[in-house]
């Protein structure tokens, strides 16, 4: 119970501001005489979905040489098609703007049966060597097929994996900004990674502009600039001796970014941004300082970051939070 | 807490409310006004975003800080158990003013202070245990005491939940270098969790108080159904904790009664999460219950593991399908006071949204495919848990 709320609301009630109806719905839920479990719901279902999407890769693995290669490859396709199937009855017009989900349920069996396809073409891939050398391919098929879904069901979290799939396609993790800092990793990898990152914000920028499913800007954006920033900040730890440029290039980047954060209040913006540039700046301290100095101007900047923010707080505040 | 932090966090919670109904169209502006009025907001609170970004420069500053002074005075371990009880001192200074700060209170930086405050004094008081440079088993004992204390004092004077999360770990792992550490577990545990769910309505505690005290339920049944479930008796796990295995419980029965009651653990969590419609607890309830199921299967082999995965997935699916079915049909679609109306809770889209990426994102292939090593069977490039190609660990 939030006795505070319940309160509340029988002052505002009292005042004549809060009809009856109103303030009876609210007081039972503030007493918890009314408690929602949609989120638990969804959750066991995603969990669910999870669960059988193990066990198929896992029939698939141990089942390879007794079921015979056609059955599997039958019998994934079969189930992702009445997956797909029952979402497409369900689904609601086609639209630009935000459909919203037709039930719980409706996401989590899109998902599962883009899982089970996914499972299905690398599967075939695997087995009957359709792609020759070009195997990875697949990958590529498989998140134009995601993309296509996740604009046609509207559906933001078949997008995510849509770009990752392709990411993955170039050879990147979702672990790639840790990976970028702490392990080696070629520059092969590290220009995919800024050609991708680039590429979704070309994705993010189009959604506002041109109007294709606006809400899909945050998944675009935030997933480019992660592969930008990881991008950039394997440079700046991995080079030995052109790092200097990436350095350069990681402050303009963060700077950008900083900007954007600021200007559009979107506090995920600037975290990443802010973050970015303290850590590539480490290496910058790190390598010109001695130790000891090194620890003081880490301590000395924190503190500067700190009041930084303390100075944009008001600008980056969440309207939707009252303290 | 100091009655103004209290009233704060008082009035943050109607207000927080209010915002919730206007943003479900529940209310207009002028009602949301109405409320604002009547708790008027004594600092303007920022996002999640934000407080973890300043709980991290906080961090990173402390930490340099710290180090610098380490470095520069040459410090043996006495020495920077000192240095450890100064820093404390002053982190608990600078908490109780930037709480007293009507400008700059609650956007992230005071949880970090308090954090590093209480971290601090224990390294001190660690330091003083160290005497000879080796621990001993009082040593440890006495840490964990004070370890109980000190978080239960920060959560209890500066109200942030995890504190009092981690004062109750500390409890459970002091416990559990007693004889019998087992049986402490069991029945603390839930007695624990019972006595502070008392507290949970009381409108004599403040907000950050009630929540400390739902860290306190769940942590304390974690220890009973850890206490109790079959694979930990089995494998010692909570005689391990205190590195005695002569502490282990003698009582002959207990492994029939810990069949039992890792499977009936769970139920009665749920049991007792519908009865008091307390959302935590069922939470709590369903995530013990697919720990036990593991547990089973761990212990009896029904049929291969790509099939309980497949069946359990599937069930579970639907039962939640069907759940949602009995609440949507019934009279004003809800049903002994539950509802699957999302009513004005916030529905957490982003971590799950995070979640879903990190469970279903396909592993990383060589850059374009090319000259890809395919050797050895079926792997799929998938990820761990599913996408394209799964690999199928469990």
């Amino acid at each position: 119970m939030n006795p505070e709320v319940v309160e509340a609301i029988g002052q505002i009630k009292g005042q004549g501001n809060l009809d009856e109806e109103s303030a009876s719905l609210f007081s039972r839920v503030a007493r918890r005489e009314l408690v929602t479990v949609r989120v638990e719901l969804r959750l066991l279902i995603s969990f669910g979905v999870l669960l059988m999407t193990t066990g198929a890769g896992l029939l698939v693995k141990e089942k390879i040489d007794d079921i015979g290669p056609l059955a599997i490859v039958l019998s994934l396709a079969l189930f992702s098609a009445l997956c797909l199937a029952w979402v497409w009855r369900r689904a609601v017009p086609f639209s630009w703007q935000e459909a919203g989900s037709p039930g719980l349920a409706f996401e989590s069996v899109l998902l599962l049966g883009l899982l089970l396809l996914g499972s299905d073409l690398a599967y075939v891939e695997i087995r009957f060597k359709v792609l020759g050398e070009s195997w990875a391919y697949h990958l590529l098929l498989l998140s134009l097929l995601e993309l296509v879904a996740a604009y046609r069901f509207d559906s933001k979290k078949v997008l995510s994996v849509a770009l990752t799939t392709f990411a993955a396609w170039r050879g990147l993790a979702t672990d790639y900004p840790m990976r970028a800092v702490f392990s080696s990793s070629a520059g092969t990898l590290r220009f995919n990674a800024l050609l991708c990152g680039a590429l979704f914000l070309v994705g993010a920028t189009l959604s506002i502009r041109r109007g294709w499913k606006a809400h899909f800007e945050p998944v675009w954006a935030h997933l480019g600039l992660i592969l930008i920033l990881g991008g950039l900040l394997s440079g700046v730890f991995e080079e030995k001796r052109a790092w200097l440029f990436w350095e350069l290039s990681l402050c303009v980047v963060a700077a950008i970014v900083i900007g954007l954060g600021i200007r559009n209040r979107r506090a995920s913006f600037f975290a990443l941004g802010a973050i970015a540039a303290y850590v590539g700046a480490l290496r910058i301290i790190f390598e010109t300082l001695p130790h000891t100095l090194a620890f003081l101007v880490t301590a000395f900047s924190s503190i500067g970051m700190l009041l930084f923010l303390a100075g944009k707080r008001h600008a980056l505040s969440d309207a939707g939070e009252a303290g | 807490m100091k009655s103004a932090w209290v009233m704060a966090e008082r009035q943050a919670e109607v207000r927080n409310a209010a915002l919730a109904w206007k943003k479900a169209g529940a209310i207009d502006a002028a009602q949301c006004a109405s409320f604002e009025a009547l708790a008027p907001a004594a600092r303007r609170r920022v996002g999640p975003v934000f407080r973890i970004l300043a709980f991290f420069f906080v961090s990173l500053a402390i930490q340099a800080l710290f180090g610098t002074v380490i470095l520069i005075s040459g410090a043996n371990s006495h020495a920077i158990g000192g240095v450890a009880f100064f820093f404390s001192a002053a982190l608990v200074l600078a908490s109780e003013l930037q709480l007293d700060s009507r400008s700059f209170a609650r956007y992230g930086a005071s949880t970090g202070l308090s954090f590093w405050a209480a971290v601090l004094a224990l390294v001190a008081f660690a330091s003083l245990l160290d005497a000879n440079h080796v621990w001993s088993s009082r040593s440890i004992t006495l840490f964990l005491c004070a370890a109980t204390l000190v978080w239960a004092a920060a959560a209890w004077r500066w109200g942030v939940p995890v504190f009092a999360l981690l004062a109750a770990v500390a409890l459970f792992f002091l416990l559990a270098r007693m004889a019998p550490g087992r049986t402490l577990w069991l029945v603390v545990g839930p007695l624990l969790a019972l006595a502070a769910s008392r507290g949970l309505d009381s409108a004599r505690l403040a907000p950050s108080h009630r929540a400390a005290l739902g860290c306190v339920v769940a942590v304390s049944l974690i220890a009973g159904y850890a206490a109790l479930n079959r694979y930990s008796w089995d494998h010692h796990l909570l005689e391990e904790l205190s590195g005695d295995s002569s502490l282990r419980t003698s009582f002959g029965g207990w492994a029939l009664v810990s069949a039992f009651g890792t499977a009936l653990y769970p139920l009665a969590i749920l049991w007792w999460g519908w009865k008091a419609r307390r959302t935590l607890l069922l939470d709590l309830g369903l995530i013990l219950m697919a720990l036990s199921f593991v547990t089973l299967r761990f212990y009896i082999h029904l049929a291969p593991l790509w099939v309980v995965l497949m069946v359990s997935g599937a069930a579970v699916a639907g039962l939640a399908a069907l759940v949602k079915r009995l609440l949507d049909h019934a009279p004003d679609q809800e049903r002994a006071g539950f509802t699957a109306r999302p009513l004005f809770r916030h529905d957490r889209h982003r971590l799950e949204a995070v979640a879903t990426v990190l469970a279903f994102a396909p592993a990383a292939q060589p850059a374009g495919g090319e000259s890809a090593d395919r050797s050895g069977g079926f792997q799929g490039g998938g990820g761990e848990s599913g996408g394209g190609g799964a690999s199928g660990t469990f």
